[in-house]
């Protein structure tokens, strides 16, 4: 009885000692308090001009409403285009780059996997084809598989920002699939990478890359709501 | 028809079950059993990187504590289907050594001196009951190959965690729960399909258990499917290519929705 005792207090220090979990309400306060900072700095700071990350911060901001995180009647970010479109000359050529139209080899990930794959995604029927299926569970499977290791390495060097940028733009792709396709597997492999990622933006410094991981975040807890409340 | 046993401890209560039930079947001998070291390095880190702090709990509740489990360690129905066989060993080399079975631990069950010791006992059928992933060597050996008893319904639930899976899934209506079993091939749970059995939810049940209501099922579903090959009478359903699709371990949030359709 004692011994029993022992070892589920001493099991109960280690997990508390390694949870890395988020809660709702960690990543609700989280992303709420980086925005507030970003509202002030990318409205009359330097970054005002930075179409990019206005843009990022435009959806952020339209998410936190739909989430109801914060109410404020207008989008305070001005940009000129919502989105940015891929020409079908881009898609093309980076498809035709694919070995054996595989975005993933041996645990290297070919650059622009994220950004390309979802776009695809999001063509009309583009969601079901076998091209996007067999990558997604590809990467999938990479993700759960790896855990901390996965996304590690790119088919091009890339600076620390860009790899990370790569990084977050496979979460939205596996999240955004989740919702696709209404399949949680994908939320799931979402909700492990974001958690692996908190360390490394927990103290980051408001900017472009932050703003990234803030709409992993939201998209993923609206994600979350929409397949597992209704 | 010879069988030998894999099993991932040697305190797998499971894995006593199996070779208990097994030795006393007609027409079948038990002619070793293989266990797994728990001590090696490389298998402590794949278990780590695949269950995390989970693992810490298996441990406890397997090795550790077997004797006085926690309470939600999922061992009743084991323990229940254990004094019901008259089992009295904890062991199984205490087991074996009783009834003059080889028996053996490695570090791999793809290891050299795996597969040398089950040349030498020579089977027809290998039972697995967990220890980790098998490659082809091993999966090639006997005639028959190798039989798991997978607690998804097969071949919707593949891989980790199926029980919550089909739960999470089925939305508070009725999940797609049952046992399966199955000849291992390289694969994830894709081997083809020999036996199934289909559980239900009791309502009010938790996930813990209704997991060990399964695993105390578990063993007498392996038994079916032997006696199915020493009588030449099991149906094969091979899984085709696109048919269901593979779970893996659940995250912590999704769990606790799981669980509110319990």
């Amino acid at each position: 009885m004692i011994v029993r005792q022992f070892i589920e207090k001493f099991i109960q220090w280690v997990e508390k000692k390694t949870d890395k979990t988020l809660s709702p309400e960690m990543i609700k306060k989280y992303v709420v308090d980086r925005y507030m900072y970003l509202l002030y700095q990318f409205t009359h700071g330097r970054d005002a001009e930075n179409e990019d990350a206005l843009r990022d911060l435009y959806h952020l901001h339209e998410k936190m409403i739909s989430l109801g995180w914060i109410k404020a009647p207008q989008n305070p970010f001005k940009v000129i285009r919502k989105t940015v479109p891929i020409s079908l000359e881009e898609l093309s050529q980076w498809k035709t780059g694919l070995k054996d139209d595989r975005v993933i080899h041996s645990g290297v990930v070919m650059f622009g996997t994220g950004k390309y794959l979802d776009h695809l995604a999001n063509l009309e029927e583009g969601a079901t084809s076998d091209f996007i299926q067999q990558n997604l569970e590809s990467l999938l499977r990479h993700v759960e598989t790896q855990r901390g290791r996965a996304l590690q390495y790119f088919n091009r060097r890339l600076k620390e920002e860009k790899r990370w940028r790569e990084r977050l733009d496979i979460v939205l792709l596996l999240i955004r699939s989740s919702l696709r396709l209404k399949d949680v597997r994908f939320l799931n492999a979402g909700l492990k990478c974001t958690e692996e990622y908190y360390a490394y933006f927990k103290f980051k410094l408001p900017g472009p890359l932050l703003i990234r991981y803030l709409i992993v975040l939201v998209e993923q807890e609206s994600a979350l709501k929409e397949l597992t409340e209704k | 028809m010879r069988v030998a046993l894999l099993a991932p401890i040697r305190t797998s209560l499971y894995s006593l079950a199996i070779a208990q039930l097994i030795s006393l079947e007609k027409g079948v001998e038990l002619a070793a059993i293989l266990v797994r070291s728990p001590w090696s390095f490389a298998r402590v880190r794949s278990e780590w990187r695949r269950d995390g702090v989970r693992l810490l709990r298996k441990i406890a509740n397997k090795w550790l504590l077997r004797d006085q489990p926690m309470p939600d360690s999922g061992q009743g129905e084991l323990r229940a289907l254990m004094k019901e066989l008259h089992i009295e060993e904890q062991n199984l080399f205490t087991w074996s050594q009783k009834r003059d079975i080889l028996i053996k631990s490695v570090s791999n069950f793809n290891s050299r001196a795996a597969l040398d010791f089950l040349k030498n006992a020579n089977p027809d059928l290998l039972l697995f009951t967990g220890g980790g992933l098998l490659r082809k060597d091993i999966l090639g050996l006997t005639s028959m190959g190798v039989l798991n008893c997978h607690s998804g319904w097969l071949p919707q639930y593949r891989g980790m965690d199926v029980v919550e899976w089909a739960i999470l899934q089925s939305k508070g209506k009725k999940p797609q729960l049952g046992l399966s079993l199955h000849l291992m091939d390289q694969g994830v749970d894709t081997g083809p399909i020999l036996l199934q059995q289909k559980i239900s939810l009791t309502k009010g049940e938790s996930i813990e258990v209704l997991r060990a209501r399964m695993e105390g099922m578990m063993p007498g579903v392996m038994l079916k499917a032997v006696r199915g090959f020493r009588d030449g009478k099991l149906t094969t359903h091979l899984q085709q290519p696109g048919e269901g699709r593979q779970f893996y371990v659940m995250h912590t949030r999704l769990q606790a929705v799981a669980r509110k359709y319990t």
